[in-house]
């Protein structure tokens, strides 16, 4: 892609990147809100042990798209009503019916580690 | 029985009139197909995973029926190619992810149940961007796909592999899955057609869940007509799916015949003014505008319609995408299937430490940004600010399309704003990358069906993308004009697009089946 064409492109839909233009073209110059400390929470809740480069890298992402979100709350007002299912439906239960489950074996499988039908985790409980 | 070539450039509806005339068996179709993707692999790199055999066997299987005289559905006997995102039992099933290496699913997703049923072959696994986070398929973890039309540039994503395996006569049909493009923007990228059904009109269940309130299975084609006849096959209600809708599917495949008779007298075609205009690559533009025309010529006639909300899609489409991939993707744990890796020596071996070794070790980059930023936008006082604001966006994008529907009958709009591109070019510029994607999340944000057709060759010789979006369940409305301008446009080119598609990698395969002519 030539610069000019991805110039037109960042231009032309300017409306539209008032969001994301937010989110990724000022990476150095978004004032951070995110710490270090927070981003390794994060990695914590999300179960990743991200690298300390990893990490800096997300540091800079989430500073930026933080700024970004104002821009969605300029028309989220108070009596707009959320959208979850796009296709509104009345939820609904399936008959109570007995069907045949996977069978164990099969479900089984995939593990990386079983023993005696059951999947083997490593501790759970309690420290060192 | 006709040369490969021959064969395997027909359209899916012109192999179903084959075998039904007995002028070919699903075999010999299916190895054929088998023979293209052996011969294009080396350049074309559309698969992760060849099923030869059993798709052999299924071919035997359906041929069997036909000849015991069975009515059999429309497309039986046509072999198909599955995206890697949708489970297949006993077929290896990845996502293009490292964590899901080696995983055989022990079950079906229910649209590969409906093709099987069918009597459809299923050929194998298509890559995409892993867990289908991308828009080029370079966020693969195993390979990158080129794309026919020129193989140092992008498919597009994140089903490139469907899209690559279609436009290079690897396949006559696959099936994609669109979260927010990523079955029409490969189909634009490569000349094909994409076609992402109604929110809920196509089960979801085996679909590996990526954002669950955007997913969408759906249709990957060289023909409109191919791609009303797979809907078809997999649409309807599904109970193990609950957000399913309990309705029977439009009719689709009459919309789409409908269609070739080109009148559209009486149309209204809707020209999105927010995703219209200086933004899209010229040839791109162009190429939009002469189809206009031509839906014009037909009888249609073209309005400017407003879709005011429709710029803040892309911001809401950041927050609410990540954070339902950052719940989805917490089930890789380490423990039921996929990756395990142990925490290193001096690290407690405990099953927390053990579970973010395994995902730092199984994901790639893309996928940790989104569930990063996914797990901070859910968290507790962000989740209004964030979640809660872009769910309300969607509201509004809603509306706004119910109001435009309201004053017309489709809506169009160029499907990507550039042609394909190269590789490496984006991969470090998300804010390109993200952009791709511009005219197609607002038909996931809003669960109406939308499909992209090919609309020609920009000046750069790549092909360009059209895209109708139609009312929510209501998709047939759409196949209708689609049919119409594929046909007029093959008859303003003489030819379909692909004609235009220079493929070496069939040269050998040409060879091979005059020599083996004369030897019969």
């Amino acid at each position: 892609m030539t610069e000019e064409l991805r110039k037109r492109l960042l231009e032309g839909f300017r409306d539209h990147l008032r969001t994301p233009y937010v989110m990724f073209a000022n990476y150095h110059e978004a004032m951070p809100t995110f710490t270090k400390e927070q981003i390794d929470h994060l990695g914590d809740l999300a179960r990743i042990a991200l690298s300390d480069d990893e990490t800096e890298r997300l540091q800079k992402d989430l500073n930026v798209i933080a700024e970004s979100i104002q821009k969605v709350q300029e028309v989220a007002g108070e009596d707009v009503p959320p959208t979850a299912n796009p296709v509104p439906l009345e939820a609904h239960l399936r008959e109570d019916v007995a069907v045949t489950p996977l069978p164990q074996a099969e479900a089984l499988a995939g593990g990386p580690k079983t023993e005696a039908g059951m999947f083997v985790a490593p501790q759970i409980l309690g420290g060192e | 029985m006709a040369s490969t070539n021959d064969v395997v450039k027909l359209s899916a509806a012109e192999m179903a009139e084959k075998l039904k005339a007995g002028e070919v068996s699903s075999k010999e179709l299916t190895q054929a197909q088998l023979d293209v993707i052996e011969a294009a692999e080396p350049s074309i790199q559309a698969f992760l995973k060849v099923a030869g055999e059993s798709a052999l066997e299924q071919a035997e299987a359906s041929d069997k029926r036909r000849a015991a005289g069975e009515d059999l559905p429309a497309l039986a006997g046509v072999p198909i190619a599955i995206k890697d995102m949708i489970v297949t039992k006993g077929i290896e099933t990845t996502a293009a992810s490292k964590i899901l290496e080696g995983w055989v699913p022990p079950y079906d997703a229910t649209v590969i149940e409906k093709l099987k049923k069918a009597g459809m072959p299923i050929l194998g696994k298509t890559n995409l961007d892993e867990f289908a986070q991308g828009s080029s398929t370079e966020h693969s973890a195993y390979h990158p796909t080129n794309n026919p039309w020129d193989t140092t540039r992008v498919p597009g994503g994140s089903g490139g592999g469907s899209a690559a395996a279609v436009a290079s006569f690897e396949a006559p049909l696959a099936l994609g899955t669109d979260t927010g493009g990523s079955i029409r923007q490969p189909g634009s990228l490569t000349g094909t057609v994409g076609v992402k059904p109604t929110y809920g009109g196509v089960s979801r269940f085996g679909a590996i869940a990526m954002a669950s309130s955007l997913d969408q299975i759906g249709p990957v084609s060289r023909t409109v007509l191919d791609s009303a006849l797979l809907h078809e096959t997999i649409g309807g209600y599904d109970e193990r799916d609950s957000t399913s809708i309990p309705e029977a599917l439009p009719s689709i495949v009459k919309a789409a015949r409908e269609g070739a008779a080109r009148d559209l007298k009486g149309m209204k075609v809707g020209v999105v003014k927010e995703i219209s205009g200086e933004g899209f690559q010229p040839g791109v533009q162009a190429r939009f505008n002469e189809s206009l025309k031509l839906l014009e010529d037909m009888g249609a006639e073209i309005v400017d319609v407003s879709v005011p909300h429709l710029p803040y899609s892309l911001g809401a489409y950041y927050i609410i995408m990540p954070s339902e991939v950052s719940s989805n993707l917490a089930r890789y744990d380490g423990m039921r299937y996929g990756l395990r890796v142990m925490p290193p020596e001096g690290v407690p071996q405990t099953a927390a430490n053990m579970m973010a070794y395994t995902r730092e070790a199984g994901f790639g980059d893309e996928v940790k940004r989104r569930i990063i930023l996914g797990t901070y936008a859910l968290s507790a006082g962000y989740y209004d600010a964030w979640y809660g604001s872009a769910q309300k966006v969607r509201t509004l994008i809603i509306r706004d399309f119910e109001a435009a529907f309201n004053k017309v009958d489709v809506l169009v709009s160029p499907t990507s704003p550039t042609t394909a591109f190269k590789f490496g070019e984006q991969i470090n510029d998300p804010l390109t990358m993200y952009m791709n994607d511009v005219a197609t999340i607002p038909a996931n944000l809003a669960g109406i069906p939308a499909m992209s057709i090919p609309a020609g060759l920009s000046d750069d010789g790549l092909p360009v993308g059209f895209q109708f979006l139609a009312p929510q369940k209501r998709d047939d409305v759409m196949y209708k004009p689609a049919a119409a301008l594929e046909a007029a446009l093959n008859d303003k080119w003489k030819a379909p697009i692909w004609s235009e598609l220079k493929t070496p990698w069939l040269a050998s395969l040409s060879a091979d089946s005059a020599t083996q002519t004369v030897e019969e």
